[in-house]
């Protein structure tokens, strides 16, 4: 595989402030990596330093030679006095040979808006329109900087659903940035989540290729059920209060990449007082069809779930080991401790850039585990709980919880203790915007 | 029309036109990204740059295009948010300050007092021919100049990111507007005078906006209002004994009007 980029050691200031350290990226021809991480967490700062117009204060940043970009921004600073057609904007900033042009426009569907003003197209043609340009370049790499923002959910999927087509028709390789964990697609090889350095990075899960999801949601559910593995297992010290990801970002800024480790999985630390500790998986959201209000709710109050992740790492979602199993667009997803005992071998940490669980998805039907992460017996609170936990966030969550009680050895409650301790943290942590 | 008549007001018909062509290359960028004040900033320092000339006995176009230089350089320098202030109030303190000071030198120097006005809001009518041959070449170095960072200025402004990724460099881009704005500001101060060149800028750019669905189309507009503009200016000050440079300033304005009426009047969809 071309390796397109790679980054080692990154760290970039911006306007004063150290926006990201010690950063470690590659992507390679034709992999589709997602970035998310909280607002301010420094995804775009990631996204300027690769194509150069920001220039790291530390580290490298190697470009295959000749490495075409292919860049769709969020949106346009387009003043209105500026008067550009779709059909000249895709000029920019070299001309396009009409014929290809028009092949583009005819692959994404948009071959009608042509000769429109730029300025006065739908979220959907729009967005399609900044892909056109982007692709006419031949792109080896094509980077989509928070691509969906202002589109509906339809829209987002069905736009992620032709990115993941245009891939496998040109093998081009695909960098999206997002803030909200729920817009990952399915179709991601790999998720890195970002907090100023690189939290956890892994594979999501391709859930959707199982038989009773196509039955229960049929087959247009191009979704975002990622899987998320977190390879960190260093500890940090969360007594202060998580306010938000900044403050995150602060507390470990003088550790650099050098996190001081706990004694690894399973010891537990005193200093994850407020947090889950290193041994615990995260249990899995389970959210109510079409209800995104709740759903968002709900995930900031159960322990574990996706607003770990998408407050990001405000808490404790950057810092230990557990995956985490969003529910996206009203999918349920069976625990992944269902039966523990039948779960495959840990794996341990993520090995980034392998779909190593793809094959694993299968086994969900028979509710067997997908996880492999960390030793089994560590894995946190028994599927049970975790699901009374998600079906009523707002409930009570107290550590002797029925599953808890009924199935959990001695270690088990005490783990079930420690992530009831952090639920009336999860919701301040949850960072402003990136609730759906 | 005497021989010497006819002859000076070819002479200003030329660099009024020289002038007014010039201004629109950079005038569009100036209107897409906000850069009025910045112009501002750039053209009031040029009277500073005038002292200066009479001072060390420079040419005038020397000392104003260095200082309009300096100018640019500083601004560009302090407007990357570590100030504190607003771009705006930024520009407003540097264009101001640039143009007090540059009053004060100016104060200093007797003869310059006497020709203050002429350097506030130009004086066409005295071109020489060196003039207008300074004018024209510097016309062409603008074209050139910016012409040929053409399709890189516009995805610039398009936007920068855009630009990086296409292995271009806006930055880079952005000093080369500059210093075509800092030259075009020494060409336009014998023409239309410190105060007005911005004038120039902005006002055939904006006139020309609501007849343009394209870039380039805004620009050949806007250069055709501003050749407009110098001669029919030229003609009003002829006619009703008005001041040369405001008179080509207002006829311009007049212009902007019409073009907005017409666009009006005609639903011109704006693109």
């Amino acid at each position: 595989m071309t390796r397109l980029i790679e980054a080692r050691g990154l760290s970039v200031r911006y306007q004063g402030a150290d926006v990201l350290q010690h950063v470690d990226f590659q992507i390679d021809g034709g992999e589709i990596v997602t970035v998310v991480g909280p607002n301010g967490s420094g995804k775009s700062t990631l996204m300027k330093s690769l194509t150069g117009a920001l220039q790291p204060s530390a580290g490298t940043i190697a470009r295959a030679d000749g490495l075409r970009l292919g860049y769709v921004p969020q949106k346009l600073s387009l003043d209105p006095t500026f008067p550009l057609t779709v059909s000249r904007f895709l000029d920019l900033p070299r001309r396009a040979e009409r014929q290809e042009r028009d092949r583009v426009l005819d692959r994404l569907g948009i071959r009608g808006i042509a000769t429109r003003p730029l300025s006065g197209l739908s979220g959907g043609q729009y967005q399609r329109a900044l892909l056109a340009r982007a692709l006419l370049a031949r792109p080896q790499l094509l980077i989509l900087d928070e691509a969906t923002q202002g589109m509906d959910q339809r829209g987002s999927a069905d736009f992620y659903a032709l990115i993941a087509d245009l891939r496998a028709e040109t093998g081009v390789a695909v960098l999206m940035v997002s803030h909200d964990l729920h817009v990952v697609m399915s179709a991601s090889d790999r998720v890195i989540c970002l907090n100023g350095h690189v939290c956890c990075e892994g594979s999501p899960e391709i859930v959707r290729s199982a038989p009773e999801y196509r039955a229960l949601f049929g087959t247009g559910t191009h979704g975002a059920l990622a899987l998320y593995r977190h390879s960190h297992d260093h500890s940090h010290d969360h007594d202060a209060g998580h306010h938000n990801a900044h403050e995150h970002f602060r507390e470990h800024a003088p550790h650099g990449s050098e996190h001081a480790h706990s004694g690894g999985p399973g010891r537990g630390s005193v200093s994850h007082r407020a947090g889950i500790g290193p041994d615990l998986q995260a249990p899995v959201a389970e959210t109510d069809v079409g209800n995104l209000g709740k759903k968002a709710r709900g995930i900031g109050e159960s322990p574990g779930t996706p607003a770990l992740m998408s407050s990001g790492a405000a808490h404790t979602g950057c810092d230990h080991d557990h995956d985490i199993y969003p529910g996206r667009d009203g999918q349920r997803v069976p625990s992944p401790h269902t039966r523990q005992g039948d779960a495959p071998t840990g794996k341990g940490t993520a090995t980034e850039g392998s779909p190593s669980l793809t094959s694993s998805a299968p086994d969900y039907e028979h509710g067997k585990s997908p996880v492999t992460d960390q030793a089994v017996p560590d894995a946190g609170i028994p599927s049970v709980a975790h699901r009374d936990d998600a079906l009523h966030p707002a409930g009570d969550v107290h550590p002797a919880s029925p599953g808890a009680a009924g199935n959990a050895a001695g270690d088990r409650a005490r783990a079930a203790r420690k992530a009831s301790a952090k639920i009336p943290v999860a919701p301040r942590s949850f960072p402003e915007g990136s609730e759906p | 029309m005497s021989g010497l008549f006819a002859d000076f007001m070819i002479r200003a018909a030329l660099a009024g036109v020289g002038v007014a062509v010039t201004a629109p290359w950079l005038g569009v960028f100036v209107v897409w990204r906000r850069m009025a004040y910045f112009g501002d900033a750039t053209a009031h320092a040029a009277l500073l740059g005038v002292a200066l000339s009479l001072m060390l006995h420079l040419p005038v176009y020397v000392g104003v295009a260095g200082i309009a230089v300096i100018m640019a350089l500083v601004v560009a320098a302090l407007e990357d948010g570590r100030s504190g202030l607003g771009t705006d109030s930024l520009l407003g303190v540097l264009s101001h300050g640039a143009l007090a000071i540059g009053l004060i030198a100016v104060s200093f120097l007797p003869g310059a007092r006497l020709n203050l006005e002429a350097f506030l809001f130009g004086d066409i009518l005295a071109v020489s021919w060196s003039d207008v041959a300074v004018i024209w070449a510097g016309a062409i170095v603008i074209a050139v100049l910016v012409g040929s960072r053409w399709q890189a200025l516009l995805t610039a402004t398009v936007n920068p990111d855009l630009a990086w990724s296409s292995g271009l460099n806006p930055d880079r881009d952005r000093r080369i507007l500059t210093l075509a704005l800092a030259l075009l500001v020494a060409l336009a101060i014998k023409v239309v005078g410190a105060l007005l060149i911005t004038a120039l800028l902005v006002i055939p750019a904006a006139a020309a906006r609501p007849l343009s669905r394209s870039p380039e189309a805004m620009l050949g507009a806007a250069i055709a209002i501003g050749a407009f503009s110098a001669l029919g200016g030229l003609v009003l000050s002829y006619r009703i004994d008005s001041p040369a440079g405001p008179s080509v300033v207002a006829v311009s304005v007049a212009c902007f009007a019409l073009s907005r009426v017409v666009a009006g009047f005609l639903s011109i969809r704006r693109v």
